[in-house]
């Protein structure tokens, strides 16, 4: 999908947004990406779009240069919020390509060469990225979802809380979606940690939930459920 | 909030300078440089010298007077804002004020990064990484920035571990 025809309004806040917490369309360093959805673009945008305004005259500073940027140009439909799965396999094959000729033996025991890993996570990335299209075109029938509002309890007052968040935002599942969180006082300087989320019923249960939280048994006393709804 | 001894060693070796003796004196908390028998004094005039003697003049504004004069006063807020917040209060005024001005801005000078970029980000990472992930994304402006400039190949030094920020936005309606 990417940012679609740039000179519509809608592809403009859609660009604004997506470079809200983005300095380039990828990566950290301006490269063809930028070149591409920079050329699609009419002119300068608006003013109160101001990320993708930043982001506008950031990328013309380059103008003289835009031939010498490192990457790959790619169609603009390729880039954007919905192309980010795929854009991400992208680097990492590009590193394998490089670094062919050198380290190209066989590592018994996968001691540090994580360039296997993200091809792999990449390789995942983009078959998922595939299966979600998929299961898009079969539009399947409403999903059953619920929010739940989730309190984890730490061991004592030592433990420390943004670890723990961390930690429960780090649990993955398929149809699980973290949403905002807070600490709350329980008394003699403890706090509980709750955190919302929301779940496809059908996908994931309570107890797969609860019995993944207190795997962190090093932090976490116990897990209790303060809030179901059926949305 | 910072250490300046430990931000000034990373600076020279981000830009290569060797043999370079930091001190800092422990009462007025003003940085010495000492290099090749040179004494330099202050932070800001440490990181300008720094700077000339690796031969990075575009990290210090280039020939333009507005862009150099704009250096000194970015360095001059480090030097009398960051390190010099007391209280919690300070320390998120302070991040309030960069957030608001980083969001109509890549870097804190022109279009590259400039001296003001690294000094400031090493004065407000171990704040930033304080921060939980809902205040960070309310500073999303100071977090997209201060992800930029630590991606910098050679600005974090192998023992500094990069500021974790996640890669979507997780929380609706929190962005200030």
């Amino acid at each position: 999908m990417g940012f679609g025809d740039s000179k519509t309004t809608v592809c403009l806040n859609a660009l604004n947004e997506y470079l809200a917490d983005r300095s380039y369309i990828e990566g950290y360093t301006v490269s063809q990406a930028d070149v591409v959805v920079f050329e699609a673009l009419s002119g300068a945008p608006p003013a109160e779009l101001y990320n993708a305004l930043r982001w506008y005259n950031q990328v013309n500073s380059y103008k003289s240069q835009f031939s010498s940027l490192p990457g790959v140009k790619k169609d603009v439909s390729e880039y954007g919020p919905s192309a980010a799965a795929t854009s991400a396999a992208t680097p990492a094959a590009q590193n394998d390509a490089d670094d062919d000729d050198d380290d190209d033996d066989v590592d018994l025991f996968g001691s540090d060469d994580d360039d296997d890993e993200e091809a792999l996570a990449a390789m995942q990335a983009s078959r998922k990225a595939a299966e979600d299209a998929a299961a898009k075109k079969k539009k399947p029938p409403p999903i059953a979802k619920s929010s739940i509002v989730l309190e984890v309890k730490p061991w004592d007052d030592e433990t420390d809380m943004n670890e723990v968040e961390k930690l429960v935002r780090s649990i993955e599942m398929d149809g699980l979606l973290w949403g905002a969180s807070k600490l709350v006082p329980v008394g003699y300087g403890i706090n509980k940690l709750q955190i919302s989320c929301v779940v496809v019923d059908d996908k994931v249960g309570t107890d797969d939930l609860e019995e993944k939280i207190t795997a962190f048994e090093d932090f976490v006393q116990s897990m209790d459920i303060a809030a179901f709804n059926k949305i | 909030m910072a250490d300046i001894k430990q931000d000034l060693k990373a600076l020279a070796r981000f830009l290569d300078v060797k043999g370079v003796k930091v001190n800092v004196n422990s009462e007025t908390k003003v940085p010495v440089l000492t290099l090749n028998g040179m004494t330099v004094t202050g932070l800001s005039s440490v990181a300008n010298y720094l700077a000339k003697t690796a031969g990075r003049r575009d990290l210090i504004g280039g020939n333009d007077a507005a862009e150099r004069a704009a250096v000194s006063q970015w360095l001059e807020y480090r030097v009398t804002e960051i390190d010099r917040c007391h209280s919690e209060k300070d320390v998120s005024t302070v991040l309030k004020e960069l957030n608001s001005y980083l969001e109509t801005r890549t870097f804190f000078l022109g279009e590259r990064v400039t001296l003001p970029d690294l000094l400031i980000m090493y004065g407000v990472r171990s704040a930033v990484s304080l921060l939980t992930f809902q205040e960070k994304e309310k500073f999303m402006h100071l977090s997209r920035w201060c992800d930029n400039v630590q991606s910098i190949e050679g600005v974090l030094q192998k023992q500094q571990t990069p500021v974790f920020f996640v890669k979507n936005p997780l929380y609706a309606g929190v962005q200030s």
